[in-house]
């Protein structure tokens, strides 16, 4: 496979193995970006989990501040829809939906409070 | 000479590159995997939240097991268990999404119906006589004939208010206890059927098992060797002996007499239908309760004896169905305090230097002064309300017109 050529010159590879070596880079280098930007597009999400921290303080703020009315607030570049609604089989409970957004639907948050009424006894 | 190898170092660079990206891969996945773990948690642990708001409502049905999806999306599965254990009510939650499982068993105390209230007396006529250095803080109820200050041993009244808060009027009858309540802890005094068992030295049980009930036909002694945590209920046909080492954390002890010996510290509740003896400086934890209820047909005086300096943090509560001319008493010796509530269906009596922060329901005080016995005399006794937790629960056993429960505390 290689060429032998005296006289102090280098010995070099042939042309096909240049090409072999290419193509094997090529291919090992084009595995490695897809594996890098699917690690990237799907493991930890930092716009998500920010989302996440922001929905669970907006709704905790809330809770505490005895709100029980349909809001929709901005903070951090994030939209947060609140809705809340009655519970029709449990009597003096309210479902909070709390919806983080940004151009995507990027969290939401259910739990259970209890209404106005009931919370102030 | 430099010797050049194209395909050998390309080689050697992808498998460097094919490692890279491998191990690139599995932090990710690793990342990804613990991410969602804990974002289920926290859901699991939001819904167990939300079933707990559930179970504190009193439409949720005691004694019953409920599976239910909270939100109706089909991911929010949670299974609710509600039952009674002593004076207070027991949540159990477990919360549960693929293979990982949320569990909670809580106590579940009752909101007060009359937070304010500080002493109610019931209405026979006569009127309540304050003396030395007591003080009372909070909405009182009080017979139509209402407070007056009072001289005893030729000591009079100190201050100058008499009661600092509102005075309201009482009825002539004391108000009535939850019946469902009453019913199951007489059911836990009949213990007719049950057979004998050792006590062993250490006794644990969690809530999310039946109950571990150990009965004895005799006397039992819980020496201070011995130790009993949780979903535990000791019974005895006679009389149960509390001695001061004992390790005792909310346990239920079941027996006609019951007695605490001095110094013992722990968190119990006690039920017994011919008396309670608690000793000196006792240290009873919250929530802990003493309750007595009298047999039909006994002919004899029930009630709670509380020592020297010992403090109670819960309620104390004594009870006959038909008024008797022997009605239970509770009475509270020198320096003791009651972080709590004092209901008795007869007499409390309260001698010097106690002091209630909270409230005390009966139908007739007492007081004992040298060797007389003075009805309806408060003589330096402290009753103050304002010295109660804000976060203080009670039982439903004394609030049957609460509508929803609170989160006592955390159990095992």
């Amino acid at each position: 496979m290689q060429s032998k050529l005296r006289g102090g010159m280098i010995r070099s590879a042939t042309i096909i193995e240049t090409v072999v070596a290419m193509l094997l880079l090529l291919i090992t280098f084009s595995a490695g970006m897809v594996v890098f930007l699917r690690v990237t597009s799907t493991g930890v999400n930092d716009q998500r989990s920010r989302a996440k921290n922001l929905t669970e303080l907006v709704a905790d703020s809330l809770s505490a501040t005895r709100n029980r009315e349909d809001l929709r607030l901005e903070r951090a570049g994030l939209q947060f829809q609140i809705s809340y609604k009655a519970d029709p089989e449990r009597r003096g409970l309210i479902i909070m939906k709390v919806s983080a957004t940004d151009s995507t639907n990027l969290y939401e948050y259910t739990k259970f409070l209890m209404t106005d009424e009931e919370a102030k006894d | 000479m430099i010797r050049s190898s194209a395909l050998y170092i390309s080689l050697i660079i992808s498998i460097l590159i094919v490692l890279v990206c491998g191990s690139m891969l599995l932090i990710g996945y690793t990342y990804k995997m613990e991410e969602r773990k804990y974002e289920r948690m926290d859901l699991l642990n939001r819904n167990a939240g939300s079933a707990k708001l559930i179970l504190m409502g009193d439409d949720f049905i005691k004694d019953s097991v409920q599976r239910t999806d909270l939100f109706g999306n089909g991911d929010d599965s949670v299974l609710l268990e509600k039952r009674q254990w002593g004076a207070y009510e027991l949540g159990l939650v477990k919360s549960y999404a693929n293979t990982d499982t949320v569990k909670n068993a809580f106590l579940i105390g009752a909101l007060l119906t009359d937070t304010l209230k500080v002493l109610y007396l019931t209405d026979e006529d006569r009127p309540v006589s304050i003396s030395g250095k007591s003080k009372i803080s909070g909405t009182a109820y009080l017979p139509k004939s209402g407070i007056r200050a009072a001289y005893v041993d030729g000591t009079g009244y100190e201050d100058r208010t008499l009661i600092y808060g509102a005075i309201k009027d009482s009825e002539r009858m004391m108000p009535l206890p939850d019946k469902a309540m009453l019913k199951y802890l007489n059911a836990l005094l009949e213990t007719e059927n049950l057979a004998e068992e050792v006590l062993p030295d250490t006794l644990s049980n969690s809530f999310f098992y039946a109950v571990k009930r150990i009965h004895q036909h005799r006397e039992t002694v819980i020496s201070e060797r011995f130790k009993a945590h949780g979903n535990v209920i000791i019974s005895s046909d006679s009389l149960i002996e509390v001695i001061a080492g004992s390790m005792l954390d909310q346990v239920i002890l079941v027996a006609p007499q019951v007695r605490i010996r001095t110094g013992f510290k722990g968190r119990l509740q006690v039920i017994a239908s011919d008396s309670i003896v608690v000793g000196d400086s006792v240290k009873l934890a919250y929530p802990s309760a003493l309750m007595v209820l009298k047999n039909d047909t006994a002919e004899f005086q029930a009630g709670i004896k509380i020592g020297k300096n010992t403090e109670i943090r819960g309620q104390l509560f004594a009870w006959e169905k038909a008024k008797t001319l022997l009605m239970p008493i509770i009475s509270l010796d020198a320096g003791t305090v009651i972080k709590g509530e004092v209901w008795c269906k007869g007499y409390v009596a309260l001698n010097k230097t106690v002091r209630i922060h909270g409230s005390v329901s009966a139908i007739r005080l007492m007081a004992k002064v040298s060797s007389a016995i003075y009805e309806n005399y408060l003589i330096d006794v402290v009753l103050d309300k304002t010295r109660r937790s804000r976060y203080y629960l009670s039982s439903r056993l004394m609030n049957m017109e609460t509508k929803r429960g609170g989160l006592l505390c955390k159990v095992n």
